[in-house]
């Protein structure tokens, strides 16, 4: 069975053009849960109204179904908690000034 | 292939480009002329000449920039679909039309007979705009700050264009004779009606997005925007009913509107989580401080009654405040139209260049100190009534123009070798 943290590694792949980072180390992935073939991820963006929002959720998707042993993932765009920049990796931080 | 509702519902990017494009053409020719109104810094300031370069400026690139990103934010931000995109298209070929006829008879009094033919060709083009716009907005389903800034904006374009109309048609029959009267009624309906609080609408969502902000309260661009409203009502009433008090007290109320939103925008850059000067930010504090300073010098204007204080209002708005904040979105917006024509298909198969690739920074960040420069030295020719620095300072600008269109050319341009077609 496919482990979460290899949901993760997929997600890892998708990164967002304009900040120049992968989705998960900006924090926007906010929970992974895998049933049998079966994929399911929350996450957020870090600005409603983003022209990439149905974008990201599509990559995410399409990142997640490329692995071997998923054969569907829903992606849930949430807004709530609200993404913020404490949410992202150091590396990140350090990138955008933040830190 | 990522079904996008937002950006699917926008017109495609060869109709944006329409407008992107031709506006960066009127930019560099407004550029290329600027040095020869050098002796105009000290004439009248409602010449027929000046009103020429104001025009060409404003609707050429100014407006031609604002109406093309309009076509492409309001389905991105209020998630509704354009109501016609031929009505789009119509509109930029009847404007195209209209302001060279226009332009031109303002300009050379040999062709002044084609300016009511322009003149007409431009309100006929504004008013498909106004109607596309009201078509579209029978879709919505939520009024927030932006949608209601953009709607308002638009019944003001309506006002000022109709008033705009009456202008010209009078400049050749002469049936009015308090022009600056009207004039008055058409600066204050369209360029803070419509230009200003469309600036302040869509910089509500740009400004976040592009600086990464969030948990700031909104609370003064809302009262801005009442105020605003307010404010351009009692001006155009007091214009129409020749009562200067009711004038001014309109236009203390604008200014109270234009203070809000600056200090809207502070509050938003400073929680913004993008810390970096880069390009983009420069732009976006010189614009706000060219605001807040082409606020100061109206005051000083009013008080004074100087003509050359009111024209260096002018110049301080159109080439300092609209440029800067324009220029600096042309940077961010045309990248992600040419990133998601041509890139964005090919996300996951193989690696696609980043936004930031598809800019040359340095040049951005060379053109805007040269830009700063070339404006500062000539907002002081005018001050100062110097018209050979002001033709040093409009040729600086116009350097930093020509590097604004290198970077355009650059990204409409950028292609990286795939191995696959490009195309539409």
């Amino acid at each position: 069975m496919v482990s979460e943290e290899n949901v993760y590694d997929a997600i890892k792949t998708v990164i967002d053009p304009e900040v120049g980072f992968d989705i998960y180390s900006l924090g926007l992935i906010y929970g992974v849960r895998v049933e049998d073939d079966h994929a399911h991820v929350t996450m957020t963006l870090s600005t409603r109204g983003c022209p990439l929002h149905e974008m990201m959720k599509q990559w995410t998707k399409e990142a997640v179904e490329r692995i071997d042993g998923i054969s569907s993932c829903d992606v849930e765009i949430v807004w709530e908690p609200a993404w913020n920049i404490t949410m992202a990796s150091d590396e990140v931080k350090k990138a955008l000034g933040a830190i | 292939m990522a079904k996008n509702l937002a950006t699917e519902m926008a017109p495609p990017f060869v109709l944006v480009a329409h407008y992107f494009i031709a506006g960066a053409f009127f930019y560099a020719l407004s550029a290329f002329i600027l040095p020869f109104f050098a002796n105009d810094i000290s004439g009248y300031f409602l010449s027929t000449s000046i009103a020429s370069l104001i025009h060409l400026y404003l609707l050429g690139f100014v407006m031609m920039v604002i109406f093309g990103a309009m076509y492409q934010l309001i389905p991105v931000v209020l998630e509704i679909p354009i109501f016609s995109k031929d009505f789009a298209y119509v509109q930029f070929y009847i404007f195209i039309g209209g302001i060279i006829l226009f332009v031109l008879g303002l300009f050379d009094t040999n062709f002044i007979a084609m300016m009511p033919y322009g003149a007409l060709m431009m309100y006929l083009s504004m008013l498909i705009f106004v109607v596309n716009i009201m078509m579209t907005y029978k879709e919505l389903k939520r009024w927030d700050i932006v949608a209601k800034f953009i709607f308002v904006s638009n019944i003001f374009l309506f006002v000022g264009v109709s008033i705009g109309l009456v202008i010209a048609l009078n400049l050749i029959y002469g049936f009015y004779p308090d022009i600056e009267n009207l004039v008055r009624m058409h600066v204050g309906a369209t360029i803070f009606g419509y230009v200003l609080m469309t600036i302040m609408g869509v910089g509500m969502i740009l400004l976040p997005m592009f600086s990464l902000s969030h948990g700031f309260k909104q609370r003064a661009i809302e009262i801005a925007f009442y105020t605003i409203i307010l404010g351009l009502v009692l001006l155009l009433l007091g214009a129409t009913l020749q009562f200067e008090t009711l004038e001014l007290l309109g236009s203390f109320f604008v200014m109270v509107s234009v203070f809000l939103a600056l200090y809207q925008m502070w509050l938003i850059f400073s929680t913004r989580i993008r810390k970096q000067n880069d390009f983009w930010a420069k732009n976006m504090i010189a614009s706000f401080v060219a605001l807040l300073l082409t606020f100061v010098i109206l005051i000083t204007a009013i008080v004074t009654q100087s003509a050359t204080l009111y024209l260096a209002f002018g110049f301080t708005l159109f080439f300092g405040f609209f440029t800067f904040f324009i220029v600096g979105h042309i940077y961010k917006i045309l990248p992600f139209l040419v990133w998601y024509q041509r890139y964005s298909p090919l996300v996951g198969k193989i690696k696609v260049p980043m936004l930031g690739e598809m800019i040359k920074e340095k040049i951005a960040d060379v053109q805007f100190w040269v830009t700063l420069l070339g404006f500062l030295v000539s907002l002081m020719a005018i001050l100062f009534s110097i018209p050979l620095a002001f033709q040093i300072g409009a040729t600086i600008m116009g350097v930093g123009t020509l590097l604004v269109i290198y970077n355009i050319y650059f990204t409409l341009n950028y292609k990286v070798n795939l191995g696959v077609q490009d195309g539409e």
